[in-house]
């Protein structure tokens, strides 16, 4: 769970990228370290084995000052998507205040799919974190391919959740910025009032998302 | 719970990164050595709490420059004026360090914390595991038990079935036995009933003879048919001494197989034993089945007579029930040969069926209709010959005869 440090006047957001193996979790991160430009940007750390598959986890620090002087820092973490890393996945995933659930498109994976979103439920209520408060964005990643699980379909199947869905081809750069910050929109939601982001630290959420994302139009 | 709240606040991988930890990863003095030859020894470097961590330890004139992590400063290089130009090149070296520092640092807490939590699942499924073996343990004594006491119970019916076909062989023999006594006493008591007759006549006799009268005495000798009498008391006599002779015989024959019913170790002889067990069978085994006996000198041997006589009993009665009623076979023969006896019953009867063979000695194994034996004679049989260190061989075949041999060891 965020917190404010008051005596370093700091507030730490955690945002974690989850979804099964494979399903594009660091792309989209280091497609969020090309695109976006936020206030505070620091080096991105991949710790990628020569599978492409992460052993621990990336993290890609953003920050942001506000006029009151509070340092926010939004960390974004992948997890590990492999199902034997379930308990590094877990520590990942712990205190997390959002959370991108990035689902493979292609419908070979759909069985694996559900399974890492199950493993979300489980490891969220293994943490403490409730599916009700957390917010929680689907993507549903490489759209740009071609055997993949129709946009009507996906909808019709994830209308009666309360999670809204994006498609996205991080690989194309699409979508992704649009989901972190439908992401962004959720936890500053849930954020504001416990910590009086506007009232308190004159931070509106418009200022919030601008000051992570930058100058950034969606292509197209 | 507030523990394991407590550990998640301390022990999480990415929490905060206090300064003195991070710089345990890095070697001070080596970090020194290159910073002193770097910086010609004109800086210092200082931790986000002010502390020295190398450099010259006095600096007057100085450029702060600042490492962050995470959007805070982290350390403080104070670089001499003179030293102004190398600022980049000893930032980026700083910089990669403190990087490498964070990512080491971070990946093994994480690692520890992942490496723990695996642990604390596998030791849970450990205690489950535990638990479901002391079940399963539990479960395996009491089925030692309960197996034991299945066992014990059917030791107890074997037992109790052993005795009942010594019984009925008893019974069997019994029967036999008032049959043949039967007879004799029955021609012995209506003999008696005529002699009684005859006798009741002989006070009328006498009080003619009182008379003196010889015509009265000719008269009531008539009229008792004494003629007859004195013609059939001489066959009458004989006749029932020969049945009193008969019931003597089978009373002997069973005192002596009863007798050798002491189950101590004594020299025998098994010819009489076969002898005995002979005369004892031929009450009980139809008439038509003639037995032959064809025995030979043996030497007397250390056993239990009344054992030994059971076996051959049990042989006997197995030949009688194969064979034909009217005109079967039964030949018994005995010899020594190669320090051994050997007794031999062959029968014509119904012979064994190959399949059979190797069972007949299984206790319970029978061929023969309900009532007739429970298919322990040929099992007893065996126990008793190897107890008595010999063996049984079967030949049969079917149709033809069976012939069963017992080999005891002898001097």
């Amino acid at each position: 769970m965020a917190e404010i440090n008051e005596r370093k006047l700091t507030l730490d957001i955690k945002l974690v990228f989850y979804g099964p193996a494979l399903s594009g979790k660091t792309t989209n991160l280091i497609c969020l370290h090309d695109l976006l430009c936020p206030q505070l940007k620091s080096e991105m750390m991949i710790l990628e084995t020569k599978n492409d598959r992460t052993l621990f986890f990336d993290l890609l620090p953003l920050g942001l000052r506000t006029a009151t002087g509070l340092l926010i820092k939004v960390k974004l973490y992948t997890v590990p998507g492999q199902v034997a890393h379930d308990s590094t996945r877990k520590a990942v995933l712990s205190r997390a205040d959002g959370v991108i659930f990035v689902a493979d498109s292609q419908i070979s994976q759909r069985h694996n799919n559900s399974v890492s979103f199950e493993n979300l439920m489980e490891n969220m209520a293994k943490v403490g974190l409730s599916p009700e408060k957390l917010p929680i964005v689907v993507q549903f990643n490489k759209r740009d391919l071609t055997d993949i699980i129709s946009e009507e379909e996906v909808v019709r199947l994830w209308e009666p959740t309360p999670w809204e869905v994006i498609f996205a081809s991080a690989l194309r750069r699409w979508g992704v910025v649009e989901t972190f910050k439908l992401l962004l929109s959720l936890v500053y939601d849930s954020l504001d009032p416990v910590f009086l982001l506007n009232l308190r630290h004159q931070l509106p959420k418009s200022d919030f998302e601008a000051g992570l994302i930058g100058n950034f139009t969606s292509p197209g | 719970m507030s523990n394991a709240k407590e550990n998640l606040s301390t022990e999480v991988f990415d929490s905060i990164l206090d300064v003195p930890e991070l710089l345990q990863v890095i070697d001070k003095n080596k970090l020194g050595n290159i910073l002193d030859d770097l910086l010609n020894q004109q800086y210092q470097l200082r931790d986000n709490h002010g502390v020295l961590v190398c450099g010259a330890s006095e600096l007057i004139d100085y450029l702060p420059v600042s490492i962050e992590h995470d959007f805070e400063e982290i350390l403080q290089l104070r670089l001499a004026k003179s030293q102004e130009k190398k600022r980049n090149i000893a930032h980026q070296l700083l910089e990669v360090l403190v990087n490498n520092a964070i990512r080491y640092t971070m990946t093994s807490r994480l690692h520890i914390q992942a490496i723990k939590d695996d642990y604390q699942q596998l030791a849970a499924e450990h205690r489950a595991l535990e638990i479901s073996k002391a079940k399963y343990k539990a479960l395996s004594e009491q089925l030692e038990e309960r197996v034991q006491e299945q066992v014990l119970e059917i030791q107890n019916t074997q037992l109790k079935l052993y005795k009942s076909e010594k019984m009925s062989a008893i019974g069997q023999l019994a029967a036999g036995m008032a049959h043949e006594i039967n007879n004799p006493i029955g021609f012995i008591r209506s003999n008696l009933v005529l002699f009684r007759d005859y006798t009741e006549q002989l006070p009328m006799l006498k009080a003619a003879m009182d008379t003196g009268d010889t015509q009265k005495v000719r008269q009531s000798w008539e009229e008792g048919q004494l003629d007859y009498a004195l013609e059939d008391f001489p066959e009458l006599i004989a006749e029932s001494l020969e049945g009193t002779a008969r019931i003597a015989d089978i009373v002997s024959s069973l005192k002596d197989f009863s007798n050798i019913d002491h189950n101590a170790d004594v020299e025998a002889d098994i010819n009489t034993i076969v002898t005995t067990t002979c005369a004892v069978a031929s009450n009980i085994v139809d008439t038509g089945i003639s037995i032959v006996t064809d025995l030979q000198e043996l030497p007397e041997i250390n056993c239990r007579p009344g054992l030994i006589g059971q076996a051959f009993l049990s042989l006997l009665v197995n030949a009688a029930d194969a064979v034909d009623r009217k005109n079967g076979r039964i030949r018994i023969e005995t010899e020594f040969q190669d320090r051994a006896i050997r007794i031999r019953v062959i029968d014509n009867g119904i012979g064994i069926l190959t399949e059979n063979l190797n069972r007949v000695t299984e206790p319970f194994f029978t061929t023969k209709d309900v009532g007739k034996g429970v298919g322990l004679g040929l099992s007893i049989c065996q126990d008793i010959v190897v107890a008595h260190n010999g063996s049984i061989d079967i030949t049969s075949q079917p149709g033809q005869g069976t012939s069963v041999q017992i080999s005891l060891p002898a001097g």
